[in-house]
C-alpha cells in the first residue's frame, strides 16, 4: 500500500482531498486532455492521458528529498523542452523534504516566501499564480500531494 | 465526492516503533555518560543500551509497539512526576528520540522543549535529543546545516539532528 493510500485510508471512502480536487478543476476548467508526468504523479491519470515531451501541460510533483539547486535545472528543462509554446507547469513541491541551503544570506524568515523569490528570480520563464500553506501541522496531506504549488509558463 | 481540507479532528497521532539507523545509535552511544540512561517518550525504541523505558501513559495498552519488560508509564504532562522519577533513578541520560512534540516544531520552539525537559533532570544530567531533520519547520533556504546544528546545538547525523546538552545548576540551558 502506498504513503497515499495509507493516509486516505483513515478518512474512508467517496473523498477527494482538496489539493487533488484543485488540480482536477485545473484540468477540467481548462480542457485538458493530456500533459507530460513528472515525479509522483500516478494518481492523475485517471483525470488526464500522460504522453511523452512536448504537450500543453505539465504536472511536477516532487514528494521526496530534493535540493532547490537541481530541482531548478529540473523546472527549466521542462519548461524549455517538455512544454509547447505558451504550455504551462504545475510544481507541487513537499518544501520540508528540501536539504537546507543559505541561498539567501541576507534573506527573509518566512520560507515560503523565499520559495517564492527562488523561482521568480530563477526559472526560464515567469509564475502564473502560486498557492502555499504556511501553518502546516501535518493534518492537510502535505506528504500526499504537497502544498507548496507553482503554475508557470515559460518565456 | 467529498472534497476534504485536512484531517477533520481524525486521529492522526499513528505511533509507530521508530527505527534508527546504526550510525545514529553509534553516535548516542558515544555521547552517553557513565550511570543510567532514562529512554523517555520514544517509542519503545532499541538503541542496544541498557536503559529504563519511561513511556506516555496512553500508550500502555497498544501491544503494537511492543514494549521492553519493565517500561514505565507516565502521564506526559505531570511534569513533577517526571521530575521525581528522573531524580529517583539518578539519571545521568535523559534520551529522546522522535517525540511527538518535536513534529513541526520551529527551531526556536524546539529549543523551549529541550529547555522543559533539561530543567526536569538532576543537575549534571545529559540530555539526548534526537530530533527528525524532514519535519523542523525552518526556511530551507537561508539555513545552510551547519547554522541548523548550530542553533540546536546539535549535529546532523544521516536526516536527524542529535543535540547533546548538559545541565549545569549554575547555568543550564
Amino acid at each position: 500500500m502506498t504513503w497515499r493510500q495509507q493516509q486516505l485510508e483513515k478518512l474512508g471512502k467517496n473523498f477527494v482531498i482538496k489539493q487533488d480536487q484543485d488540480l482536477i478543476d485545473y484540468i477540467t476548467v481548462n480542457k485538458i486532455k493530456t500533459a507530460v508526468g513528472v515525479g509522483a504523479v500516478g494518481y492523475f491519470s485517471d483525470h488526464v492521458q500522460f504522453v511523452r515531451p512536448p504537450a500543453k501541460f505539465l504536472i511536477y510533483i516532487v514528494n521526496e528529498r530534493f535540493d532547490f539547486l537541481n530541482l531548478l535545472d529540473h523546472v527549466n528543462h521542462h519548461l524549455t523542452h517538455s512544454l509547447i509554446k505558451d504550455g504551462v507547469m504545475y510544481l507541487a513541491l513537499n518544501k520540508f523534504y528540501a536539504w537546507p541551503m543559505e541561498y539567501f544570506k541576507h534573506g527573509q524568515s518566512d520560507y515560503d516566501q523565499s520559495i517564492y523569490d527562488f523561482f521568480a528570480d530563477n526559472i526560464k520563464g515567469k509564475i502564473l499564480s502560486y498557492k502555499f500553506n504556511a501553518n502546516d501541522d501535518g493534518t492537510f496531506f502535505n506528504f500526499v500531494h504537497p502544498l507548496t504549488q507553482l503554475y508557470m509558463v515559460a518565456h | 465526492m467529498k472534497v476534504v481540507e485536512n484531517y477533520q479532528g481524525k486521529s492522526i497521532a499513528h505511533v509507530s516503533k521508530t527505527v534508527l539507523e546504526d550510525l545514529i545509535t553509534c553516535y548516542i552511544k558515544e555521547l552517553l555518560a557513565p550511570g543510567q540512561t532514562v529512554l523517555m517518550f520514544s517509542h519503545g525504541i532499541d538503541i542496544g543500551v541498557e536503559a529504563i523505558y519511561l513511556e506516555k501513559d496512553y500508550l500502555q495498552s497498544d501491544s503494537t509497539l511492543g514494549f521492553p519488560a519493565g517500561t514505565c508509564f507516565i502521564n506526559e504532562k505531570n511534569l513533577p512526576a517526571i521530575e521525581d522519577f528522573l531524580n529517583q533513578v539518578d539519571c545521568k541520560n535523559l534520551l529522546i528520540v522522535h517525540h511527538q512534540r518535536f513534529k513541526y516544531q520551529t527551531v526556536e520552539v524546539l529549543n523551549d522543549i529541550f529547555s522543559e525537559n533539561i530543567a526536569l533532570m538532576p543537575d549534571k544530567c545529559c540530555l539526548i535529543g534526537v530530533v527528525d531533520m524532514t519535519f523542523i519547520n525552518f526556511n530551507r533556504l537561508t539555513t545552510s546545516v551547519p547554522r541548523l546544528e548550530h542553533l540546536l546545538h546539535g549535529k546532523l547525523i544521516g536526516n536527524n539532528i542529535v543535540t547533546h546538552r548538559i545541565k549545569n545548576i549554575c547555568n543550564h540551558n
